[in-house]
């Protein structure tokens, strides 16, 4: 395919202003997809059942749409569906660098909201060119005029070129067409120059071992050659070169500008890092793409299984989803209260909490999660230096020097209306302003330091409630440093559960044992005894709250003949009771081991 | 082996806003058609195993409200199941009466074609509490059943009592077991009022609209029912069952023993003990379906289940501990062929903290047991 036939595209948009429904009208259009295929709800893009559900994409999708346009001319569009959420927004950031347009999805008759400006940022940090469209207009409650003015007045980029369109009814797809091919530049590169392409996604299948997205920039690709990951230097054969139409499609080359999919015989998907480049090792590119990273998990919590007896099939359940997820890591660890475990890193509490449900789901396995933490280091006085990502494992406080808690660098685009409350919520979460600029009308950039403990729980999630949704939020890791830190026990009974320990700063300790044993006396469910939550620092008991015993659990009441009735109402009850641990003689929910994240929802 | 009957009569003047039972309110019903329905399952049920030729021991018509219906009915009906089974002399034969529905004249009626157990549902004697129950009947209407039932030759009364009713005090209570003693009944059945889903006061109490008795006040109102019929010569010998000495109800003890019954009537469940771990099966609900399947075809079942042994042994333990007899772990053994604390070795902690006692070769429910009993059901299902 000649280069300037090719056009590489993203949709971002608010969510609900209809981005899936426009992306499967683009693929009925070209012919992709056929409209019975359509119709028996087969979906191209969002394929795990946690995407549908959640609405959020976890994994990188590319389709490549044939289409020959007004001028009869044929192109090749690829679509490239990106994940969306801050916990994956260095995925985020590899897929966006894989496109030059982005086509901008905006609803008739809300027009332009809190992630239609978060997303314009983050496609014009990658000067991804934008192609508005203005959706929905089939409705009755549509204002496309007014829409058109707020894309002007609010994104600042020119109204009239808005596409007016009913993804719905199939209006305005072929002005989508033509506005990607007329908008969208072409990718540039040299078919001839040394290979050069972008690692943008991968996953684990169990027949081929990991599947790469692919997109060449400079060179190309061919069946059966050898490349190179210049990470780390490894060699691999190409065994299968492709492209997704949406089905899987095999190819003998991709040329510049092409996106695909590359398996060549990795077992480990850790092998296939996002953000990597591919090369050719007989004639290697000079410039690897900037900003690979290394994906690091930020936040680690104990995985383990309700009952003990479950954790040979845990075991086989993480390391089957570690083949999948390269950024998911897992190392043995064993609790008092809750016997044996993994110790696991994630990227945050989104990705925590989708690593157990699918644990859960594809594994039919019960967990239970600890309480996430950040990893500190702890100097002791004999000098030694320690990573503590557990808080039962911090040393006896007489045996600390010190301890330092990880610092991030957020970036913060919010419309002015809301800075005030912004940066509040980043004061009370121990931030240091660095930075606050107006690089537009009404809109602010703030750069905050912030302790990353203030920021895995709820950060995300208090953003957009303190901004009504319209600030945008991402973070890197800046260093570690010294801080006044306790670890804060819980007891239940008397006795230490270590799976409930956790690390706060001294300032908000004895705020924090308050709300801690407050919620807990909320989620544990009355039992035969008394049961007594307290919180202590060093031995010193600081909160205290008693869930009084159960007085009356019984059914006076003549069922007659139907045993079957009463005997499934008691197994309901038992049912409710397996997901429960059980703490010396006291039964703990699941949610109770979580309580620090429920602590601010109420 | 002889075997319980039971007869489901699904309507009733107005359905009460607690009950969550297979009952309908009607202005008329199918009486005839009804009766020639059941008689027609009896007889689809009759020539069968393990039914066939075996002798009925007791005969219990539930509902709904059976003494809607007309004395003549279930003399009928009563003679058609002789000619299909035979009745044991000494069968205890129960109906459930309403005292909005019944005269001095009918309950003569029920005596003289045999019944010999009237259950009453009395609830209270206090107006107020019949009022918030949704009741149709007066203080006067119930003890009026009573006399009446007395007088018409009824040697074996029970009448059923609901309380923690919203609105209820230690004192009502006091009153209502004072009264309900006072006509020296063999059997009462007390129940606490349950906010079962898909029923007027479930949905009242969710709006906040009822508010339930307090969970301490309701303790003490279980244990005050509990002191005063003991000492009025009552044995409590089931959760909510007290009897004087010779007046349990053999019926019901029936259902926990693991005896055989067969329910006819729409929405009736079944027990068959003859396969390994015992056959349960209900009918349908709706009683216009029911007849219509019935008539038809003799055989109404719409959903039955074989039991697996550990749901048989979990039955076997909560309708033994709900009795309290208690359990005998070597009936357990020499039904199942396993030890009982083998099977459930929670059994050594629930007896060190009291809530169940071993003594004289059985287990039975602590008070406080009692008071948590389906918390510990619960354990062995």
């Amino acid at each position: 395919m000649d280069i300037r036939h090719i056009r590489n595209f993203c949709i971002v948009a608010h969510i609900d202003h209809g981005k899936s429904t426009l992306a499967e009208k683009l693929l009925l259009y070209t012919g992709g997809v056929t409209t019975r295929e359509r119709e028996s709800g087969a979906q191209f893009l969002d394929t795990m059942d946690l995407e549908q559900e959640r609405g959020i994409t976890i994994k990188a999708r590319t389709v490549r749409l044939r289409y020959r346009a007004d001028n009869g001319e044929d192109y090749s569009l690829n679509l490239i569906d990106t994940p969306g959420h801050v916990d994956f927004s260095y995925e985020v950031s590899r897929s966006l660098s894989a496109c030059e347009g982005a086509i901008l999805v905006v609803d008739a008759t809300q027009g332009v909201e809190a992630q239609t400006l978060a997303n314009t940022y983050l496609a014009l940090d990658h000067h991804l060119e934008l192609l508005p469209v203005i959706n929905k207009i089939d409705l009755p409650s549509a204002e496309p005029e007014r829409v058109r003015q707020e894309i002007e007045d609010i994104i600042g980029l020119d109204g009239s070129t808005a596409i007016l369109a009913s993804a719905k009814e199939g209006r305005g797809i072929h002005e989508v067409l033509e506005g990607i091919v007329s908008t969208v530049p072409p990718p540039g590169g040299n078919a001839d120059a040394p290979l050069k392409a972008l690692l943008f996604d991968s996953w684990f299948d169990s027949y081929q071992g990991a599947v790469i997205l692919v997109r060449v920039f400079e060179g190309t690709l061919r069946q059966g050659m050898t490349v190179q990951l210049m990470s780390s230097d490894k060699l691999y054969d190409i065994q299968r070169l492709g492209v997704f139409a949406p089905r899987p499609m095999v190819v003998d080359a991709l040329g510049p500008g092409e996106v695909g999919f590359v398996m060549a015989g990795i077992k480990d998907v850790t092998e296939a890092r996002i953000g990597d480049t591919i090369t050719d090792p007989t004639n290697r590119t000079t410039a690897a793409f900037p900003g690979f990273k290394e994906v690091k998990p930020m936040v680690f919590a104990g995985l383990y299984p309700v009952d003990s007896g479950d954790y040979d099939d845990l075991r086989d359940a993480v390391e089957k989803l570690r083949l999948n997820d390269a950024s998911f890591t897992y190392e043995k660890e064993s609790s008092l209260a809750l016997g044996f475990g993994f110790r696991c890193g994630f990227l945050g509490l989104l990705h925590m909490e989708i690593v157990q449900e699918r644990l859960e789901r594809e594994f039919g396995l019960d967990l239970i999660t600890t309480t996430p933490t950040v990893a500190y280091r702890v100097v002791t006085i004999t000098g030694d230096s320690l990573l503590i990502d557990n808080p039962s494992l911090l040393p006896p406080e007489q045996e600390v020097d010190h301890i330092e808690e990880p610092f991030i660098l957020a970036t913060i685009h919010v419309p002015t209306e809301y800075l005030g409350n912004v940066l509040q919520l980043c004061q009370e979460r121990r931030g240091v302003q660095r930075e606050l600029k107006y690089p537009g009308i009404n809109r602010a950039l703030v750069l905050y330091e912030i302790p990353l403990n203030e920021i895995v729980i709820d950060f995300h999630d208090r953003l957009k409630s303190v901004s009504r949704g319209y600030a945008s939020f991402d973070y890197d890791y800046l260093d570690l440093r010294p801080a006044k830190l306790l670890k804060l026990d819980i007891r239940i009974n008397g006795e230490l559960v270590d799976a409930l320990s956790l690390i706060v700063h001294q300032d908000q300790s004895y705020a924090r044992g308050r709300e801690l044993t407050q919620k807990m006396h909320e989620l544990i469910p009355r039992q035969m005894y008394d049961v007594a939550i307290q919180a202590s620092l060093g031995g010193r008991i600081i909160a205290r709250e008693t869930v009084k015993a159960l007085r009356k659990n019984v059914t006076a009441k003549c069922y007659g003949g139907d045993i079957t009735r009463k005997r499934k109402l008691l197994e309901k009850q038992k049912e409710g009771k397996k997901r429960m641990k059980q703490v010396g003689r006291v039964e703990i929910p699941q949610e109770a081991f979580l309580a620090l994240l429920r602590v601010r929802d109420s | 082996m002889p075997f319980s009957l039971y007869i489901h009569l699904p309507y009733c003047l107005v359905k009460c806003p607690y009950c969550d039972f297979n009952a309908y309110a009607a202005k008329s019903w199918p009486e005839e058609q009804y009766m020639e329905a059941l008689a027609a399952e009896l007889r689809h049920y009759a020539s069968q195993p393990p039914w066939a030729g075996q002798p009925i021991a007791t005969i219990y018509f539930g509902g709904g409200t059976p003494s809607l219906f007309a004395p003549q009915s279930f003399a009928r009906f009563l003679a058609r199941v002789g000619e299909l089974a035979p009745i044991a002399e000494d069968a205890e034969i129960t109906l459930e009466a309403d005292p909005a529905t019944v005269t001095r004249e009918k309950l003569s009626g029920y005596r003289a074609l045999g019944i010999n157990r009237l259950s009453v549902g009395v609830q209270s004697f206090h107006p107020q509490l019949l009022k918030t129950l949704g009741r149709i009947h007066t203080p006067e209407d119930a003890h009026d059943t009573l006399t009446w039932a007395r007088a018409a030759g009824f040697t074996n009364l029970s009448m059923d009592v609901i309380f923690a009713v919203p609105g209820q005090t230690m004192t009502m209570l006091t009153d209502d077991l004072t009264l309900a003693h006072d006509h020296a009944l063999e059997h009462l059945s007390t129940y606490s009022l349950t906010y079962e889903e898909h029923t007027p006061f479930f949905a009242m109490r969710k709006k906040g609209t009822l508010r339930p008795v307090e969970e301490d006040e309701e303790v003490a109102m279980y244990s005050l029912i509990q002191e005063r019929c003991v000492a009025a010569g009552y044995r409590h010998y089931e959760i909510s069952s007290f009897a004087r000495p010779g007046f349990s109800a053999r019926h019901n003890a029936n259902y926990w023993n693991g005896t055989s019954y067969l329910s006819l009537g729409a929405g009736a469940h079944s027990f068959s003990a003859a396969s390994e771990w015992g056959t349960r099966w209900s009918n349908e609900r709706l009683p216009r379906r029911y007849m219509e399947k019935a008539l038809a075809h003799g055989n109404a079942t719409t959903t039955s289940e074989t039991l697996t042994q550990a749901q048989a042994m979990g039955e076997f333990v909560f309708l033994n501990l709900r009795q309290l007899h208690g359990l005998a772990p070597a009936a357990f053994v020499e039904r199942f062929q396993v030890d009982f604390a083998e099977q459930f070795p929670h059994v050594t902690d629930l007896l060190a903290e009291g809530l169940l006692i071993a003594d004289s070769g059985r287990i039975t429910l602590s008070p406080q047991g009692l008071l948590l009993a389906d918390t510990l059901f619960a354990s062995f299902v």
